[in-house]
């Protein structure tokens, strides 16, 4: 028994500086075929160990879930720079962090081609890249403001989306080589992560080949650092401007198909399910739809604006972002929402990267002061007031009121 | 199976063949916090001085204290019959704080269990009414009213000027 003990301690011990150690291990537990029955059947000291030695999410991350992780950016990180960083960037798995060998990490592209493709990691590092900067964003987003009657899933604030520079293979490169037949309509990411459970479904997600062909990329860099496992490295997929889980993590395998994939997380999960109503027959959440948030002053916060000729202003700043269509315009409002008028847009921007913004407004201290935010795509899209109300609460995109108090 | 996953493998059968078949103390990490309304985890740190940079200055502006992660719900779960069966069957793909979250009625855990069943969790008859029960009593609906229809979108705005020499 003492053996045994100093046999799971060091491998716990492990878990310190491997934070894959832990999932391997619970998903080995899982795996043995006693399944639940063997977690339950731990002692006290191996829960605590296991516990104990989950890896520690960094500062400034809003834990959400602790496994899978669904970790939240704090909305005063978005506002540091244009660029979010690794490791402040939101997390959404669906199951453990995959355990990848990489000498035995293989990506083919498959299906409906002419020519169907392998690459070991040291041949996909080797082929012709591209960088991009994208936006990301959890589809559910905001869920957590919805405030349904019924919950479903993680319950996001607002902080579950970034901006980061993506390095990658263009799929269409890829596609082009492999000569995909005249039925080819989709592509389906395949991925290497899977649940403890065996019988739950696997995460497949499939797009249409034109959208395939036009801006998408299979990234192993992000940032400038090789994509963190976290984040679905090796590789995964960027779809630039759909919601999240369209950028498939943890990519092995590409099929094309004539179909849209029928997997569990494209028929049934990300729909837009009016409550009561049927997922298979209701839209699927793709595009982003466009979105702004409110960085400086954060809510509920306190600011000085000491009394001076010419007055000072009250800064608010924020990061808005759109689908495909792009972002045309952020505008405030400090009197509810009566008159409007438009945002600065700041620095660095690329096609669906996210925008930041800048205005300044007058206050007359002591004021306790209500600032909103409304962002328009080029398509003539508006934030609403409030969300649109889905039972996966999917797609909140409604205006951020920010209340802050200003003190002279 | 990789070595890796072979060694995970072969240390779980040596825990579990060490493994007394006492009740599992949960041990929560970190902070837990009370309540778990979302405005809680997002207490702005103290505002900087606002009104003298430029905005032009934004992104190169303030520095960001660092405030530690926090757990946005409890990690324990409460103590009445029910948890050990959450224990069992849940924990094994989604931590306590997955559950801790959700509010919904009878009708909606019982959704939830059937489709965690159609994926592999089996429960027995009597755990399954346990676990139900324990989870509508302690993670049941709100009490807040049901949110209106949202009212018709805005129309579009005319576009302002773009004040960065960036393209879009």
């Amino acid at each position: 028994m003492r053996a045994v003990r100093e046999a799971f301690a060091g491998a716990v011990g492990r878990t310190e500086t491997d934070p894959l150690a832990r999932r391997e291990f619970l998903t080995a537990l899982a795996r043995l075929g006693a399944g639940s029955a063997a977690l339950a059947a731990l002692p006290a000291w191996a829960r605590q160990a296991l516990a104990a030695a989950a890896p520690a999410p960094p500062a400034e991350i809003i834990v959400r879930n602790e496994w899978p992780e669904h970790w939240e950016t704090a909305l005063a990180v978005l506002d540091d720079s244009w660029l979010t960083s690794n490791d402040r960037f939101f997390v959404r798995s669906h199951f453990p962090v995959p355990v990848i060998d990489p000498a035995a990490w293989r990506i083919e592209l498959t299906g409906l081609v002419r020519t169907p493709l392998t690459f070991t990691l040291d041949e996909f590092g080797g082929l012709s890249k591209v960088d991009a900067v994208h936006v990301l964003e959890c589809a559910g987003n905001g869920r957590g403001l919805m405030k349904l009657p019924n919950t479903s899933g993680t319950q996001w604030g607002r902080g579950a989306v970034g901006n980061a520079r993506w390095r990658g293979v263009p799929l269409s490169d890829l596609l082009r080589r492999a000569e995909p037949g005249f039925d080819a309509k989709h592509v389906w990411f395949e991925a290497a992560d899977e649940a403890p459970l065996p019988g739950v479904p696997r995460f497949v997600r499939s797009i249409p080949i034109e959208k395939a062909l036009d801006d998408v990329i299979l990234a192993d860099r992000m940032n400038g650092d090789p994509l963190p496992a976290l984040h679905g490295g090796p590789v995964r997929a960027i779809v630039p401007g759909w919601y999240g889980m369209a950028s498939t993590k943890w990519v092995t395998r590409v099929r094309i198909e004539a179909e849209p994939s029928d997997n569990q997380f494209m028929a049934r999960g990300y729909r837009y399910v009016a409550p009561g109503g049927d997922p298979l027959t209701s839209p699927p959440v793709e595009e982003m739809r466009v979105k702004s948030v409110i960085t400086r002053p954060l809510d509920g916060s306190r600011v000085s604006l000491p009394v001076s000729k010419p007055p000072k202003r009250l800064q608010v700043r924020g990061a808005a972002w759109a689908g495909p269509a792009g972002l045309r315009l952020v505008e405030i409002s400090s009197d509810g929402g009566q008159s409007w008028r438009p945002a600065g847009f700041m620095g660095d921007s690329e096609p669906m990267s996210w925008r930041l913004w800048a205005t300044e407004i007058d206050v007359k201290p002591p004021a306790r002061v209500t600032v909103m935010a409304r962002a328009t795509d080029q398509r003539g899209n508006v934030q609403p007031l409030e969300p649109e109300i889905n039972a996966g609460g999917y797609g909140n995109n409604a205006i951020h009121k920010v209340t802050v108090n200003v003190t002279p | 199976m990789s070595p890796r996953r072979l060694a995970a493998v072969l240390i779980a059968c040596a825990a579990l063949a060490g493994a007394g078949f006492a009740a599992f103390a949960s041990a929560p990490r970190g902070g837990n916090r009370a309540g778990g309304a979302l405005a809680a985890v997002e207490q702005p740190p103290p505002e900087p001085p606002a009104g003298g940079a430029a905005p032009g200055a934004a992104s190169a502006g303030h520095a960001t204290p660092a405030v530690p992660a926090k757990n946005a719900y409890p990690t324990a779960l409460p103590d009445s019959a029910g948890r050990a069966i959450v224990e069992r069957w849940c924990l094994m793909c989604h931590s306590a704080m997955l559950i801790t979250q959700q509010a919904k009625d009878s009708t909606a855990w019982e959704k939830t269990l059937g489709q965690m069943e159609k994926w592999g969790v089996a429960p027995t008859p009597e755990e399954r009414d346990t676990l139900r029960a324990y989870l509508v009593q302690c993670f049941g609906p709100r009490v807040a009213p049901v949110p209106k229809a949202p009212p018709p979108r805005p129309a579009a705005p005319p576009a302002p000027r773009d004040t960065s020499a960036a393209p879009h």
